[in-house]
């Protein structure tokens, strides 16, 4: 997109369905070692949130899905339950919320507490503005697993965010990135762009340009972060339909 | 809750960064924003495999540190990098492996990259330096942080003065790269980059001319690549790719013109910017004469295109509420009037607006100091607006814009003169002014040269400077197109049947030649049975027998002499050895074993016989028939076309080869019709005549 020489065609992906993680996770003889883990833990850490919402649309209390998430994380990468799970056949949403709902029902408090050392927490996740951000009760429109689904997908869109702020930043365009952010889902037509434009101090010229490859940037980071989660390429489409209709698109 | 002003959907609370998560996923589901329907998109699975990983090219290539591919197209493939010694970033292009494999492909890139290596101007990509290594062959260019035209033109409709600046820049740079003698050949939103601040940068200068085969036609050399690129080509860039000039660029700026301003292509029989939206009527004329299929009928440099977007800009239709640049004395007319007619001689209105474009000078025969320009009269001033050349190398490197204001009041005198083959405008002012820059003939009196197809615009202007200064009206018309069109219609009608004549008779006399010929054929076989070859000499063969007869009609005193000296002429020439007879009373000579035409001619030897006429030979007859008769068919072409109104080149050679006198037809009145024919045809007004019809204007 940028720079584009010739008859550009940027965003276009490579042909062969390069490695993601959930795949490396998939493919992992001994998830419990070596690079599957590593994919493994990474993704838990990007998705733990959508657990967290899952468990108090069930009713739990914030202790208890903290405990509850905490241990289950530890216990998925620990002791390799992913491939009990057949990973092989699911993409990683669906395997999750399943591996979370068996482990709930064989849960005990106390005693997965005691076996991780004694409350000592090997995961630094705020779970402070989880509990912040939750509405306090329950919602009646929403099941658990829609909430799940539903939190899991600002997560990812969260986390493409940052992938493109991260890139930004790389690039030396953080500060503009910061201040253009928020006009990533606004209109796109010349007037709107004058607005920015005026409204940030830029000359508009600067403005199409940057929301036009940002935009590009962020639709390849949303897709990227889908990739990560799914065996096959085809699955891209499928999960972004799901995602909508969870949204409500 | 906040609402999302694209969807109008309600944002939840929870959305990261207070976007809105639906259009984002929406987003996500879109295609690629970029060249998503371009036609360049055919580029199959295995070449963009072809590209090289940035990882493998950093290794080939250590100077570099390659950070992403950035773009695949059908020239190669271009990569962000980083010089880390020089802590820039470039552009890496790497030519597609299917144009190194071409026989020399070296030396042209060598020698095409140098070349562009010296196109140093703000509004072109640089290059920086150029390589080959293990078979790549790389181009290292200046890194633009911006997006190409055609993705600005997807994120959304651009102003239109936006566009016009847009354009104003590329002209800029082709004109400066057409100094150079640099020919871009490959215009098209693509390669027109915008960079942050919204400069324009032209990338890819003259590569086009690199990646096609000059052993092949344009069709051949990678249809890939010239799929995308066929609405912006100049016809002669598809008929005759050899011949490609700098006016090829021109052709193809105004398709980016036209799609820029009405979202289209000019497509056949296309609309002009005006038809569609009557703001960009000033523009008409700039799109329409970008886009003539004659290069030579094309604006001839790129600052000529400049000037007259710069003169549409400022145009009082194309901002109905305030003029831009302040310089303009255009005073906005009020929305509700109707606007003036152009022709109408009415005394100088408020909106009433003339512009000329003129020449000083003659770019071919190197007059000094070339200068191009447009004049424009205002309600209270004449405005001339102009560019110089430098003389030594017609270039605008070291020539001068300029612009000259000439208030009505110190106008003197208007004059203008519809020449042969000159068009003359005279402004004779009273002006202290010494137009200092602008070549003029003397002081107290400015000369311009009007081109043939703007003469009727400036007869508006004059009529109108004469009128709004108080001088009578010249006796000259101004022509609407339609009645001059009429006229030129009933006068080469006339033309076209006086050559369609010319050309009957050649057709019809062919046949006819051909009769007589075979007419001519058969006398000439009988001729030795009876023919008079003297008044008073008859030379007979008697048929059945080989004997011949001599006969002398009246037996005087010199037709004896002449008996006397035929019998001894043939005893002579032993033709009568024995056989010769002599009847002096009836005078006849009788010759065994011997043929009349043996006769004639030992007679024709000693003067005795006037000389027979000599047969002309049957292969000449055929032959120089048959080319009269071509000559006919063409000439009836000739008139169709002048009939119809097409082709004007092939009516006018058509109207030289009836001068031609080798011809029946150029006898039989071809030379009167052949010198009306050309001088009709070269009027301008029978040109346009043509041109208007013609399928393709």
């Amino acid at each position: 997109m940028s720079s584009s020489h010739d008859d550009i065609e940027a965003g276009k992906q490579r042909p062969h369905f390069a490695t993601t993680q959930w795949s490396l996770v998939a493919a992992a003889a001994e998830p419990a070692a070596g690079p599957g883990r590593a994919a493994l833990e990474q993704l838990c850490q990007q998705y733990w949130q959508p657990l967290y919402a899952w468990l108090r649309q069930s009713g739990s209390s914030h202790e208890d899905a903290e405990d509850l998430v905490q241990s289950f994380l530890l216990d998925t990468i620990d002791s390799g339950r992913v491939e009990r799970a057949d990973p092989s056949r699911g993409r990683f949403r669906t395997f999750l919320l399943a591996s979370l709902k068996h482990y709930r029902a064989n849960w005990r408090r106390g005693e997965q507490t005691l076996k991780r050392g004694g409350g000592v927490e090997r995961w630094s996740l705020d779970f402070a503005q989880a509990g912040k951000s939750w509405p306090g009760e329950p919602s009646d429109r929403e099941t658990p697993d829609r909430q799940f689904d539903r939190k899991w997908a600002l997560c990812l869109i969260e986390n493409s965010l940052q992938r493109v702020a991260a890139k930004s930043e790389a690039k030396g365009r953080g500060d503009l990135f910061a201040r253009l952010k928020p006009y990533l889902t606004g209109a796109d037509d010349a007037d709107s762009h004058e607005r920015v434009a005026s409204e940030l101090g830029l000359t508009v010229g600067a403005v199409r340009v940057a929301l036009h490859r940002w935009r590009e940037e962020w639709r390849r980071a949303i897709r990227e972060e889908i990739r990560q989660t799914v065996l096959e390429e085809a699955e891209i489409e499928d999960e972004l339909a799901h995602l909508m209709s969870v949204l409500g698109g | 809750m906040a609402t999302c002003p694209n969807c109008q959907r309600e944002i939840p609370a929870d959305a990261p960064a207070g976007l809105c998560p639906v259009c984002a996923i929406g987003l996500a589901r879109s295609k690629p924003r970029n060249a998503a329907d371009l036609p360049t998109r055919a580029f199959s699975s295995e070449e963009s495999e072809d590209a090289p990983s940035p990882e493998m090219l950093t290794r080939l290539l250590p100077q570099f540190q390659v950070e992403e591919l950035i773009g695949i197209g059908g020239m190669g493939a271009v990569y962000r990098a980083r010089q880390p010694k020089l802590d820039r970033p470039v552009a890496l292009k790497i030519m597609s492996s299917q144009f190194a494999r071409q026989p020399a492909f070296a030396e042209r890139f060598a020698r095409e990259a140098r070349t562009l290596a010296r196109l140093n101007h703000p509004q072109i990509v640089s290059v920086f330096d150029f390589g080959e290594v293990n078979g790549l062959y790389y181009l290292v260019m200046e890194y633009v942080d911006g997006i190409n035209l055609r993705d600005a033109i997807a994120a959304g409709k651009l102003p239109a003065d936006e566009v016009l600046q847009i354009v104003q820049q590329v002209c800029e740079a082709l004109q400066f790269a057409h100094d150079q003698g640099v020919v871009h050949r490959d215009i098209k939103p693509e390669n027109i980059l915008l960079d942050q601040r919204g400069r324009v940068k032209i990338a890819d200068f003259g590569l086009a001319k690199l990646t096609a085969d000059p052993q092949l036609p344009v069709s051949l050399t990678g249809t890939r690549q010239v799929l995308g690129t066929f609405n912006y080509m100049a016809p002669e860039q598809i008929e005759k790719p050899g011949s490609v000039d700098h006016r090829a660029d021109i052709y193809s700026l105004g398709v980016v013109l036209y799609e820029l301003l009405t979202g289209e292509l000019p497509m056949g029989r296309f609309q002009l910017p005006g038809e569609k939206q009557p703001r960009y009527a000033p523009l008409d004329d700039v799109v329409a004469r970008t886009l003539e299929k004659e290069p030579q009928r094309r604006y001839q440099q790129a600052s000529e295109v400049r000037t007259a977007v710069e003169m549409a800009r400022s145009d009082s239709r194309f901002h109905p509420v305030q003029p831009i640049g302040g310089r303009r004395p255009v005073v906005a007319e009020p929305v509700a009037q109707p606007p003036q007619p152009k022709d109408s001689h009415s005394p100088l209105s408020k909106t009433a607006e003339y512009t000329v474009p003129f020449r000083i000078g003659n770019p071919k025969t190197g007059y000094w100091n070339q200068t191009d320009g447009m004049l424009s009269l205002y309600r209270d001033e004449l405005v001339i607006h102009y560019t110089t050349r430098d003389p030594f190398f017609n270039s605008r490197l070291f020539g001068h814009d300029g612009e000259h204001h000439l208030p009505l009041a110190q106008i003197a005198g208007a004059e203008f003169q519809e020449g042969w083959c000159s068009h003359p405008l005279t402004v004779k002012h009273k002006s202290p002014n010494d137009f200092r820059g602008l070549p003029s003939e003397k002081r107290g009196s400015l000369r311009f040269q009007i081109a043939t197809e703007d003469m009727e615009e400036a007869k508006r202007l004059i009529s109108h400077l004469r009128n709004a200064i108080g001088q009578p009206p010249l006796p000259f018309t101004i022509d609407k197109p339609e009645a001059r069109q009429a006229r030129a219609r009933r006068r080469l009608s006339w033309l076209g049947i006086a050559m369609g004549l010319v050309g009957l008779v050649n057709t019809a006399i062919f046949p006819l030649l051909l009769i007589g010929l075979f007419f001519f054929r058969t006398e000439v076989s009988s001729l030795p049975q009876s023919l008079d070859l003297d008044s008073d000499i008859k030379i007979e063969s008697t048929s059945g027998s080989s004997k011949i007869k001599v006969t002398i009609d009246s037996l005087d005193e010199q037709s004896q002499n002449e008996e006397a000296s035929v019998k001894s002429a043939l005893e002579l020439a032993e033709l009568a050895e024995g056989d010769v007879t002599t009847q002096a009373d009836t005078g006849e000579v009788k010759s065994d074993n011997k043929q009349p035409s043996d006769a004639i001619e030992i007679l024709n030897d000693f003067g005795l016989l006037s000389t027979p006429e000599e047969e002309i030979p049957v292969w000449a007859q055929v032959s120089s028939s048959l080319l009269m008769f071509v000559i006919g068919l063409l000439l009836l072409t000739g008139a169709h076309c002048i009939l119809s109104l097409r082709h004007w080149g092939w009516a006018l050679s058509m109207a030289i080869l009836c001068i031609v006198p080798i011809h029946i037809g150029a006898i039989l009145g071809g030379i009167p019709v052949g010198i009306w024919a050309l001088v009709e045809l070269s009027r301008y007004s029978n040109r346009t005549a043509f041109n208007l019809d013609s399928p393709a204007a």
